[in-house]
């Protein structure tokens, strides 16, 4: 028990230490940028405002063959850029299996596809792509829209800041101006049905993906990629492990180029702030979750004893959460949205509760201790089942890392002391009565017996016998 | 006239305390044979826990010395039967770990501080001898002690009860059998006195045998039986009602003490008989009692209807009861006892345990040698005299005999009362023969003097047949003595030697560790077992989950130490099905069922590469039964034979079986220890398919050295989304197979649209 307080103190410590000393993504600072030299001029402003967050950068081009994205079997790099090439591969240290290697040991991605529709997609970022369930059209495509345009070819588009609905909080848009436009040129994204991938970024209702080239006079069904808001122009991927993969489909969208002012409002563009944005969901500045405490304790003890192991059936059961989200370069108290709750399941095979959990009004415990984090917590009564139940929370939710909290406790059956005494009982009276007058009664006819003295002849009788 | 002076040895008088001296020495004798005989397991193996069973009785006495008694009562184990747990107090019988534990406690006390696993494997021998002594009290009752110390030799050291006795072998046997034998001792010296101190220390030991084995319900159908048949033939007594009424009043509610007992015995069929033989035996002393009171011949005509009138009422609403549910039903064990196919086609599970086995002719004449056809001359001997005591060895006899033809365990039961009835027959062959002084001429003053002597030596008593009143034929030939001695002598020799080898060979195995020879003779050890259960000790999480075939439960509980799904306590069916569905459904389908389960290795035991036939393959049709029972839509046994109705695992294995998760795992990479083409299976003696199978969601985690126990890692989900066997496609190089929809857009190509939701 106290072994066990002893090393969350300490855990918590090391964590706040980590934090402060860093100060960046949580995964770590080391970032490669994949990009040619003549595309990376036209990129110094995202460049420097990575630098400026505290990334510590890797240029290196894609042609370079002492890259390696792993040194002696650990991850090499924590984040990694790849940028528009005209490269029509990226090598052999470059592959669909190292980027998913790269995500499988923890590692964030941000690929950057070519704007123009002439640009090359080289067959790695294709294959990585079908792995996630994201779909990038071939050579020779871009997004078109008639009505909301910037330019003659209507390739350009203006494209509102991301909504997402109440219950999902939105990393997107935190520029100051809430009703900038991002400038836009692309082939746009089509996303499968997977849960793990998410749009950051829809075309307008009118726009469509279609192949320039081939149909250029008109689009009919056949040449339609996607349109509306099913065509994705940023979409994120997390994976199972929280490694996120951004797929951006027109790269210049955080070009040095599009952070301009547009030319009908005469007002600055959102590109730098959404690049901004991207880049710090990306690598892990924001929407990432920490559990800092899970305790749960048996109502009868209270919490002196802290996340034992034994409950038993039919008692009362306090269980706590406490949780807390990374913001650039602090821990914060994570709130969960209004229309949105967070659950506890008690389960065995299949859940017996799902219960909600509500903010803490006063912090019992360890809870104090944790300034930074909103404890959530309810009390429950375990169900009339004994066998090895587990507390879970499962909160897995758009654009934050993935929350799986499992504590599995065993539940037991009622001790051979712990039910009620017989004479607690008001139906045994009867019986319990019965036992006590047939001990009496047997006690006093031995008494009786005893001290009865036998008429003489009939005794000799007896005693014959 | 004195003609005969009777010898110094001879003279009973002079040579009582000689006798008892004797009696005293040879009884130890017999006590360390039977003890030095199990030790073989020892001496050729090492001192270690046997078989399945008894490693669970071994984790339980370990947790009894190490959390005390009231812990051990309410133990929930939460390291078997994941996720469900086991009230593991309340459903063993007790009796055994107690046992060891308080030997355990007393030996510390006496500053002896012994390791608990010594005093397991040393029970059973110890416990052997007591047996034997048991045997000799029994017997003693029966005939006389010569009788009653051949009885106790030929218990010490009969292969029918050495199998389940064995250094090792620390089952709930190793104490029952003694138990047993001497409840039935005191209940024969209960029912021939008439005590109710003999009855309650009947009923005590009754308890003792209650707290330790299943196999009590044996006793609590046998002693009512016999007051059955003395009843009927007439021979109630003031004794019997004594002996009867006061081990069954304590004794029932005694075996209620026990948490595993608690109601069964008022409420379960198997425990109706002695209920009703009780109630019976009151109406019939209540009968008794009057029939003294009142002459009346008419009278004595209508309580007997009464009886009669009185049992039938009882039966009928004993049958009422029944088929209401108050009193459970028979259960499928018991059913399995009258019919023998009955296990095999509605409860798999219970048939697919070896010793449930019905009895091999030849196993009886393995396990008792010469006992065997000396048995029925000794049940003959009994029915001579016929006292009440032998009327038991009679029932006992019957009964037993039918229960070990129809399983294989049963012959445990049988072997106590075929030493006894074997041993009272030699015993009076001897007698007869071993006389060294001829029978004088006839005399009628020698004759009776003879008649005197022999009454002196074995006091006869009166009753029983005519014959055995007969007068005394002596035997004259000299000859002849020395045939049927020495025939008899050869046949003690030779059974001692049968005995002896059978308990090296075939018993003293542990099946732990495996022993074959190498070609120039020497032994070797094959130790796989726990190679296996040691690797998953230090190599895997403290909580990792393991999935096996119920059979290695136990093992993995007691020698790798790790949680399992199910074991060999094989309380729910459900359970076990499940494990069965996950080894016989394709890959897809188990990998659901070992998330929800959150196991982490699954173990099978593959016995092709060296021959060893008791693997998970050669089970495989149990579990695919056991599956079906729950699943009947999901998993068929018909789909796992050929065509041609075949159980084959080369190539013309039916796809069902090369899918199942069972065939993938034992047959992985094996084909590589072959050259191309030539993978051979020595179980099955059958080629396999060049190819093997190949296994998406699992990893090959552990092989042993000869590749009996297999041990796969779950793989975790994939971290992408994909189902693992995408996910090794594109590993395995085919970066373009997936075609339409998106896809197919993506690639240029027409394909339908799929809309996101």
């Amino acid at each position: 028990m106290t072994r066990l307080r002893l090393s969350s103190v300490v855990t918590a410590l090391l964590a706040g230490f980590v934090s402060v000393s860093r100060g960046f993504s949580v995964t770590g600072p080391r970032t490669l940028l994949v990009v040619e030299e003549e595309t990376k001029e036209l990129f110094q402003t995202l460049i420097g405002d990575l630098e400026a967050r505290g990334f510590q950068l890797d240029i290196r081009s894609a042609k370079s063959e002492s890259l390696n994205l792993f040194q002696h079997e650990e991850r090499a790099y924590d984040n990694i850029v790849i940028f528009p090439t005209k490269l029509k591969g990226l090598g052999p240290n470059l592959q669909s299996s190292s980027f998913l290697n790269h995500a499988t040991a923890g590692g964030n991605l941000l690929i950057l596809l070519p704007s123009s529709s002439e640009g090359n997609i080289p067959s790695a970022i294709t294959e990585l792509a079908g792995q996630v369930d994201v779909f990038i059209p071939p050579k020779g495509f871009s997004v078109v829209d008639h009505f909301d345009t910037a330019d003659e070819e209507h390739t350009t588009l203006l494209v509102d800041l991301p909504t997402f609905p109440d219950n999902t909080k939105n990393y997107f848009a935190s520029g100051d101006d809430p009703s900038a436009k991002i400038l836009y040129k692309g082939a746009g994204l089509a996303i499968g049905n997977s849960p793990l991938v998410q749009p950051i970024l829809t075309a307008p209702r009118l726009a469509y993906s279609y192949d320039a080239k081939e149909a250029s006079s008109y689009a009919d069904d056949e040449s339609v990629f996607s349109a509306g808001q099913q065509l994705a122009l940023v979409a994120g991927v997390q994976t199972r492990n929280s490694a996120r993969i951004t797929f951006v489909s027109g790269g210049d969208i955080f070009a040095d180029a599009s952070f301009t002012k547009v030319a009908k409002t005469n007002k600055m563009t959102a590109n730098r702030a959404f690049a901004k944005d991207v880049t710090a969901w990306t690598f892990k500045e924001t929407g990432v979750l920490n559990v800092d405490v899970v305790e749960h304790w048996g109502v009868e003890f209270g919490p002196n004893i802290i996340n034992g192991d034994v409950y038993r059936i039919k008692s009362d059961v306090t269980f706590s959460i406490g949780l807390s989200e990374y913001k650039y370069d602090h821990f914060e108290p994570y709130t969960v949205p209004e229309t949105d709750a967070l659950q506890l399941e008690f389960t065995m095979l299949d859940p017996y509760y799902r219960i909600p959990l509500a903010p803490a009004t006063t912090k019992l415990g360890l809870q104090g201790t944790y300034k930074n984090s909103t404890v959530y917590t309810t009390t429950f009564r375990t169900p009339d089942q004994h066998g090895v139940f587990t507390f879970a929370v499962n909160y897995k939710r758009p654009f934050l890392s993935n929350l799986l909290e499992k504590r599995a406790v065993t539940v037991r059956h009622f001790a051979h002391n712990e039910w009620t005494r017989s004479w607690g009982i008001s139906g045994s009276w009867p019986w319990i009565g019965g036992i006590w007058v047939v001990v009496v009664g047997w006690i006093a006819f031995v008494g009786v017996w005893l001290w009865s003295k036998p008429v003489a002849p009939a005794a000799a009788g007896k005693k014959k016998q | 006239m004195a003609s005969v002076k009777p010898s110094f040895f001879k003279d009973p008088a002079s040579t009582q305390s000689i006798r008892g001296i004797l009696r005293v020495v040879i009884l130890l004798t017999i006590a360390a044979a039977s003890i030095s005989s199990r030790l073989f397991s020892v001496i050729r193996f090492e001192s270690i826990i046997h078989e399945f069973d008894p490693w669970f009785n071994f984790r339980a006495s370990k947790y009894l010395v190490k959390h005390g008694f009231f812990d051990f009562w309410n133990w929930f184990d939460d390291r078997t039967w994941y996720p469900l747990g086991r009230v593991t107090g309340g459903t063993l019988y007790p009796g055994l770990m107690v046992t060891s534990g308080a030997i355990w406690h007393m030996l510390r006390m006496i500053s002896l501080p012994v390791d608990i696993r010594n005093i397991c494997v040393l029970l059973a021998p110890g416990f052997s001898g007591l047996t034997a002594f048991a045997t000799y009290l029994f017997t003693l009752e029966m005939k006389d002690s010569s009788a009653g110390l051949l009885a106790a030799a030929f218990m010490g050291i009969a292969p029918g009860y050495i199998s389940r006795s064995v250094a090792g072998s620390y089952d709930n046997e190793a104490i029952a059998i003694f138990l047993l034998m001497f409840t039935f001792y005191l209940w024969i010296k209960a029912a021939k006195l008439g005590s109710a101190m003999w009855g309650g220390l009947c009923a005590l030991f009754y308890f003792y045998m209650v707290s330790a084995w299943g196999g009590y319900v044996f006793i609590t159908n046998l002693i009512p039986l016999h007051v059955f048949v003395l009843i009927l033939m007439g021979r109630y007594s003031g004794r019997i009602y004594v002996a009867y009424s006061s081990w069954y009043a304590l004794g029932t509610l005694a075996s209620m003490q026990v948490p595993f007992v608690g109601f069964l015995p008022i409420r379960t069929s198997e425990h109706m008989a002695a209920l009703g033989i009780f109630g019976l035996i009151q109406l019939v002393a209540f009968v008794d009692y009057l029939r003294g009171q009142v002459p009346s011949k008419q009278f004595n005509t209508l309580l007997r209807a009464l009886v009669i009138l009185i049992a039938v009422v009882a039966f009928s609403g004993l049958v009422l009861l029944t088929v209401t549910g108050v009193i459970a039903p028979w259960s499928g064990r018991f059913y399995s006892l009258w019919d023998t196919g009955y296990a095999k086609i509605h409860i798999p599970i219970i048939a697919s345990v070896s010793e449930h086995q019905p009895t091999a002719w030849p196993s009886f004449f393995f396990d008792l040698n010469f006992l065997i056809w000396l048995f029925p001359a000794g049940v003959y001997l009994c029915f001579r005299q016929l006292r009440d005591e032998h009327v038991f060895v009679v029932v006992y006899s019957v009964m037993a005999s039918y229960f070990s033809g129809v399983m294989v365990r049963l012959m445990l039961t049988l072997t106590p009362i075929v030493c006894v009835a074997a041993a009272i027959a030699v015993s009076a062959i001897l007698d007869t023969y071993l006389e060294i002084d001829s029978p004088e001429e006839p005399d009628p003053d020698a004759a009776e003097t003879k008649k005197a002597k022999k009454a002196k030596e074995s006091p006869l008593p009166t009753g029983g047949f005519l014959s055995s009143k007969a007068p005394y034929i002596g035997i004259y030939s000299i000859t002849s003595k020395i045939a049927v001695v020495g025939a008899f002598s050869v046949y003690l020799v030779l059974f001692v030697l049968h005995c002896t080898w059978v308990t090296s060979n075939a018993y003293s195995s542990p099946s732990v560790v495996l022993a074959s020879r190498m070609p120039d003779g020497s032994q070797h050890i094959i130790d796989d077992f726990r190679e296996a259960y040691y690797w998953l000790r230090k190599n895997t999480p403290y909580d990792a989950k393991v999935m096996s075939w119920w059979d290695y439960g136990y093992q993995i509980g007691g020698m790798a130490d790790r949680t399992t799904l199910v074991d060999n306590n094989t309380w729910n069916n459900t359970h076990i099905a499940t494990v069965g569905k996950a080894m016989a459904s394709g890959e897809a389908v188990s990998y659901e069922i070992l998330r929800k389960h959150e196991v982490d290795y699954v173990l099978v035991i593959f016995g092709g590469l060296l021959g060893y036939s008791g693997d998970d393959i050669n089970k495989f049709l149990w579990m695919v039964r056991i599956a079906e029972g729950v699943w009947p839509n999901e998993v068929q046994e018909r789909k796992f034979f050929t065509p041609r109705g075949e159980y084959k695992i080369d190539h013309e294995a039916t796809d069902t079986m090369k899918n199942s998760l069972m065939y993938k795992m034992s047959y992985y990479n094996y084909q590589n220890l072959f050259p191309p083409g030539q993978a051979q299976d020595r179980v099955r003696g059958a080629k396999l398919p060049a190819e093997g199978p190949v296994l998406h969601t699992l990893d090959e985690a552990f092989t042993s050295e000869n590749w009996i126990v297999r041990i796969y890692k779950v793989k975790d989900l994939d971290a992408f989304g994909r189902d693992h066997f995408a996910a090794r496609a594109f590993e395995g190089g085919k970066k373009k197979t997936r075609k339409g929809g998106l896809a197919g857009r993506a690639a240029g190509k027409r394909g339908r649209r799929v809309v996101r939701v």
